[in-house]
């Protein structure tokens, strides 16, 4: 049905964010498509090397998922920090991913584990990693017609370091002014095996540079590389302006997170 | 608030300016503009469709092109409504013209939105972005436009759908066959 009609059909998870926007008269829809009774589309499946998280499923329900919150941790933290519980036990995380809002939470985690979705659509099922799939403001990868049905993530090794740092620069209560996701993992000698680090909420598309770690791999992850890393998002992301900070703060304060996103990861996998 | 960006064109600043005071090509270049003519010299009605994720406000307006200080400086006026959302923009451009390296242009870009009604909560950060975006997808078009021929098959519109692209072709097609009727100088 979305797919005969585009322009006139909106489709709707939680509504937190469409419902929103129609009672801000941005959005007229004629109709929605309610996923929310779809059955299977809400559960968190461990599917041995990775979790399969159903696009349904609140974020309260990833947040307080077992599951989620021994094989990857700093997701079910990102989860409890978006909004408020108001919000989180409506919202849901496909939802979330789909409406590509450039100041939330779970993008740049989910990039950091190299997260992918499943997708359908009319012309059949396909994947899409995360770090793909979110596009431009507002805009991803989706076509019209199709839907987020699972957000599937590789559990990280054990041993393996993650975290996410959410800087808010209003009230407690408030979208991320910069968010930082972090996940790194050591060889035996101490030296780094693998990194990854992913900024959200700084600019229309979560920012991640493979390119700028890649040199890191092998070092010993210490005060000093930590700072050129952070130095070098900081130097590459052009952030926005908003009402949560100007692009040159947002700067100032990427430069600083990563750093400390890198050196103060918490051990939480298993 | 005010938009400041520059994009280079690999021509000299005369013919730089030409292009850009060229209805024909800067139109086709326009991502989502859906219809434009011409009511009186340098003034023109036109229909800019734009898609900030779920919302697509249709600006319906005028845009008043002044080029008295050609090819230093080149500034324009807009004003549009989108009826949709119920909001009004209204843009004052200005673009400086300077010659770069050899034989290209450096065209510095400012525009002064103002936006009222609803579309006024996205804030400023997102319309920057979008602003910013049209201006990429804008110049890029135009850069290419000037590497083929003249004459020759123009280069593909900014996305902005198929049954938009026809619609834009058929109105810049009838809007050069009145401009060659008068036998004023300029199209091309």
């Amino acid at each position: 049905m979305a797919a005969d009609d585009p322009l006139r059909s909106k489709i709707v998870a939680g509504g937190t964010a469409l419902v929103l926007m129609m009672r801000q008269g941005l959005v007229a829809p004629e109709r929605l498509i309610a996923l929310k009774h779809i059955p299977d589309l809400d559960g968190i499946e461990d599917r041995g090397e990775v979790v399969a998280i159903g696009a349904c499923a609140t974020v309260t329900t990833v947040a307080s998922s077992p599951l989620v919150s021994s094989a990857l941790p700093s997701l079910a933290y990102a989860c409890r920090a978006v909004a408020n519980v108001r919000v989180r036990n409506v919202a849901t995380l496909g939802g979330n991913l789909a409406e590509a809002d450039y100041a939330s939470d779970p993008p740049a985690v989910l990039i950091s584990l190299g997260a992918f979705c499943e997708v359908a659509g009319v012309e059949g099922a396909r994947t899409v990693p995360v770090a793909d799939l979110i596009t431009g403001l507002y805009t991803t990868d989706l076509q019209e017609g199709e839907v987020i049905t699972r957000i599937v993530v590789p559990k990280p090794a054990s041993g393996t370091r993650a975290n996410y740092i959410k800087y808010k620069s209003r009230s407690s209560e408030d979208r991320p002014c910069v968010g930082v996701a972090s996940i790194s993992s050591t060889s035996p000698d101490g030296s780094i095996a693998s990194l990854s680090v992913a900024v959200g909420a700084v600019a229309p598309t979560p920012q991640h540079f493979p390119d700028l770690l890649e040199d890191a791999i092998g070092q010993r992850l210490d005060d000093s590389l930590a700072e050129e890393i952070a130095e070098a998002y900081a130097s590459r992301i052009e952030p926005m302006d908003d009402l949560r900070g100007s692009a040159w703060y947002r700067t100032q304060v990427i430069r600083a997170l990563v750093k400390r996103s890198l050196l103060d990861t918490e051990v939480g996998i298993r | 608030m005010i938009i400041e960006d520059s994009f280079r064109l690999s021509v000299p600043p005369q013919r730089a300016a030409e292009v850009l005071l060229n209805a024909d090509t800067v139109a086709r270049c326009v991502p989502g503009l859906r219809e434009i003519e011409e009511t009186e010299p340098d003034r023109y009605e036109a229909v800019l469709g734009l898609q900030i994720g779920p919302v697509k406000p249709t600006f319906a307006g005028w845009l008043q092109v002044d080029r008295s200080a050609s090819p230093k400086r080149l500034e324009a006026k807009a004003e549009g409504t989108d009826r949709s959302t119920g909001s009004v923009a209204q843009v004052s451009f200005s673009a400086d013209l300077e010659e770069d390296t050899e034989g290209s242009t450096l065209v510095q870009v400012s525009a002064d939105i103002r936006i009222r009604g609803r579309l006024g909560q996205f804030g400023t950060g997102v319309i920057q972005s979008a602003a910013k975006e049209i201006m990429r997808q804008f110049s890029a078009c135009l850069d290419s436009s000037l590497s083929a021929a003249s004459g020759e098959e123009a280069p593909p519109a900014p996305s902005a759908g198929r049954s938009v692209l026809k619609i834009i072709w058929a109105v810049i097609r009838d809007f050069f066959q009145r401009l060659l009727n008068r036998g004023r100088k300029g199209g091309g």
